[in-house]
């Protein structure tokens, strides 16, 4: 009697958390599979990597997302954050970083949206230099002091209360690999239709044609 | 034989004495074959809560203080917040669970623990991942995903520490001398064989793209469901009937609550991506599991009230209820909160706002964290057999904690639903977005700031009691004497 | 594996878990799980028998009882 209530409660519990893991993982895994990589979609260059891993490090996840919502579901595509995100754009995405915060704006198209290298220096160096009442952290430990500027090496251009007479604020390759990896950022391709997968869109589905 | 008098007069002569007095015996013995693993369970947790708890204040101090210790990489609220996270949750919560976990196998089996040695030796190497992961962590090395930042040492570390854990419980489960299997326990086995599967799953990088996303928040929402959740309601209806007096109102309800709770939780962990590009069926199902979670939390409630109806005076003098019956009321709160929440209409609103933090403190802390307090604050005395010094400082703590986390949880919520409305209104600006949240991001570091120095009460409180330091008590710790609360 | 197996492998795998789930439950009724008795003494496993039902059990040390005849605590 014992023994065939907890086979009962074992198998029970088991099996609960099992059909758990093969309804909301297992099987949409599995449907994911046959989804193919968009030929515009590149492969992250060892130094984007490099940056990359700078993001995780930093924990820029904590306040930034890389998924844009459809039409209709919030105002993503009011704010020209890019078309609706699809799992074909996630395909080279190892750990993924869809983030779940929006303290920061979403980066899924930071690429498209601010592709100046020297705007996301100074950002990373100093946020508030330029965007008043930002709250991102300053990360001035991607950044060097020293007396000018070497050879191939560009000094930010920072106002008098940051910059001191005689030095020159540089980047290290931290922040350029981080940069390079923020400017990869770009999915503004279209969308074919059997890379789509059916997103959660209130009203109609939309997908950039062809 | 003074020990032995503690909730006797001495042998009676009436003839249900001997009986007692054994009974008492064995208690007495099994309390003290389980008080070392606990006390190391228990201190472990509370020294992870300081840790846990000024971490995340200095975290909340500096997003909207973002210059303050600005220049120092190890600080950044982007390593400070995944520590803040994994020490509560893995650290505090954990290892108070695994505390009161090992003190309730013992009365709950009426036997002495068994395989302690395993218990000692998981204690010490869970405290080593949290401490490897954290330092870690700071120091840059983030494995990437939430609530697995730990990198695998760290992880492996944690992973070992509870299965050992689960050994030793698992063993005393099968030595034990009572028959019935009391609900309490339905939880505990369940989580005990759940949670290592989970972790390991979630730690083997299996997966890529939102294939693992999905993965992901199926362990961050699982990890809710079968560990954290499951160690909130062992307490409750352990300590909720124990301290009344009375039994559970309902077994029946009971095990309607437990086995609809293994089925729908376990399905729940895609509404933290709606919106997001996975299947819509796969995200619908969460929705749905989500809203079925109404059916378990309704019986866990019911029964709780009904068992507790009438008797609810107690909570104005007793410690443990009053902490123990403010997490269970939590319980219902923050489930029916989650519930409304996961649907796409107000997903629409609130995801990637503050008001999903608000959410995660309602349930780790309001609930779980204060079932936790409430079963300290009855274990300890009973291992130490010393009544705890300065009841003043239980007061302290219970009013710190629970106007903190209503602080907390009332910022967090408003500011987090104003922010999604303005996020919705693409005519304002992000940046005034973020201006507008500043307010509710000072009110929840003053909630928190209250909570952290409760904290600090509680683990002074429980420093003394531990080592029979202050003055001696044999009346109880109460909040006010008991005839007072009976006269009204 | 593509959709269909896929989809005909999860449908086995409910309607199995369906079944054991249905047979477990009648089992329990079987064998009289859900009787009174049973349900009654499994609430009543947390109290000791020196504790006295409908009394608060929250206070480590009683007052020792004010009977002259009884042994008080040293």
């Amino acid at each position: 009697m014992m023994f065939i209530r907890s086979f009962v409660f074992f198998v029970g519990v088991l099996a609960t958390f099992a059909l758990g893991w093969i309804g909301i993982v297992g099987l949409p895994d599995i449907m994911l599979a046959k989804v193919s990589p968009p030929p515009e979609l590149q492969r992250y260059t060892d130094v984007q990597l490099y940056g990359r891993s700078i993001y995780i490090r930093e924990g820029c996840l904590y306040c930034h997302s890389q998924q844009v919502r459809a039409e209709g579901f919030g105002s993503d595509q009011a704010r020209f954050w890019g078309r609706p995100s699809v799992p074909a754009d996630y395909l080279y995405d190892k750990p993924h970083l869809l983030g779940t915060m929006r303290t920061g704006p979403d980066l899924f198209n930071i690429g498209a949206r601010q592709p100046s290298e020297d705007w996301h220096l100074l950002h990373l160096y100093e946020p508030r230099l330029v965007t008043p009442g930002s709250i991102m952290p300053p990360y001035p430990w991607l950044f060097r002091r020293q007396q000018s500027a070497g050879p191939g090496e560009k000094a930010l251009q920072l106002p008098d209360s940051l910059s001191a007479a005689g030095t020159a604020v540089v980047p290290t390759k931290e922040a350029k690999a981080l940069i390079a990896y923020l400017l990869s950022l770009n999915h503004t391709y279209p969308i074919r239709q059997e890379a789509a997968v059916d997103d959660t869109a209130k009203t109609k589905k939309s997908r950039t044609a062809p | 034989m003074r020990g032995l008098q503690t909730d006797q007069a001495g042998p009676r002569l009436d003839p249900g004495a001997g009986e007692k007095f054994r009974d008492e015996l064995q208690r007495i013995g099994i309390d003290d074959s389980s008080a070392s693993p606990t006390v190391f369970y228990l201190a472990s947790g509370i020294l992870w809560l300081l840790i846990g708890s000024f971490a995340g204040a200095v975290a909340s101090f500096k997003l909207h203080l973002p210059e303050w210790l600005g220049n120092e990489a190890t600080l950044t609220f982007g390593r400070l917040r995944p520590v803040h996270l994994n020490t509560v949750t893995y650290g505090w919560i954990s290892l108070a669970g695994c505390g009161m976990i090992v003190w309730l196998m013992g009365r709950l089996c009426r036997t002495q623990i068994r395989w302690a040695g395993l218990l000692y030796l998981s204690a010490l190497l869970w405290n080593l991942g949290l401490l490897l992961g954290s330092v870690l962590v700071l120091a840059g090395y983030d494995a990437g995903m939430e609530w697995l930042e730990f990198p695998l040492p760290a992880a492996a570390l944690i992973a070992a520490a509870f299965v050992l854990f689960a050994v030793s419980m698992f063993r005393t489960f099968v030595a034990r001398q009572v028959e019935h299997v009391y609900v309490s326990l339905w939880y505990i086995l369940a989580s005990m064989t759940w949670f290592p599967v989970l972790y390991v799953i979630a730690n083997a990088g299996l997966y890529q793209g939102v294939g693992e996303a999905a993965m992901n928040w199926w362990y961050g929402h699982n990890a809710i469901t079968v560990w954290f959740t499951p160690i909130g309601l062992a307490g409750a209806y352990y300590f909720i009937p124990k301290v009344i007096g009375r039994p559970i109102y309902s077994y029946y309800l009971g095990l309607l609550g437990f086995w609809s709770f293994a089925l729908f939780y376990n399905w729940n962990g895609l509404h933290h991506l709606v919106g997001g590009p996975l299947p819509t069926w796969a995200i619908s199902v969460s929705i749905v599991a989500s809203l079925m979670m109404f059916v378990p939390v309704l019986a866990v409630a019911v029964n709780h009230h009904m068992t507790a109806l009438g008797h609810l005076r107690i909570v104005s003098y007793s410690p443990t209820l009053r902490f123990v019956v403010f997490g269970a009321m939590s319980y219902t709160a923050v489930s029916f909160q989650g519930s409304l929440e996961a649907t796409r209409t107000i997903q629409e609103v609130v995801h990637f706002t503050h008001y999903t933090i608000g959410h995660a403190h309602l349930g780790m802390y309001a609930f779980v964290s204060m079932i936790l307090f409430g079963a300290i604050y009855y274990i300890l005395p009973r291992l130490a057999k010393w009544e705890w010094p300065y009841p003043t400082l239980i007061k302290m703590h219970f009013w710190l904690s629970a106007v903190g986390v209503a602080i907390y949880f009332l910022a967090l919520t408003i500011g987090g639903w104003v922010q999604g409305l303005e996020l919705n209104t693409p005519s304002i600006p992000f940046v005034d977005v973020v201006r507008s949240t500043i307010p509710y991001l000072w009110a929840r570091s003053i909630g928190g700031t209250l909570m952290t120095a409760g904290h600090c009460v509680f683990a002074y409180h429980c420093a003394l009691i531990i080592y029979r330091a202050g003055p001696r008590r044999f009346a109880p710790a109460w909040f006010r004497r008991a005839e007072e609360a009976a006269a009204e | 594996m593509t959709l269909l197996p896929a989809a005909i492998l999860i449908l086995a795998v409910a309607v199995a878990g369906a079944a054991f789930a249905l047979s477990a439950f009648l089992w329990a009724l079987r064998t009289h799980q859900f009787s009174v008795k049973h349900m009654n003494e499994g609430a009543f496993v947390i109290f000791d028998k020196t504790d006295r039902l409908g009394e608060p059990t929250d206070q480590i040390f009683k007052k020792p009882a004010p009977d002259p005849d009884e042994r008080t605590a040293d």
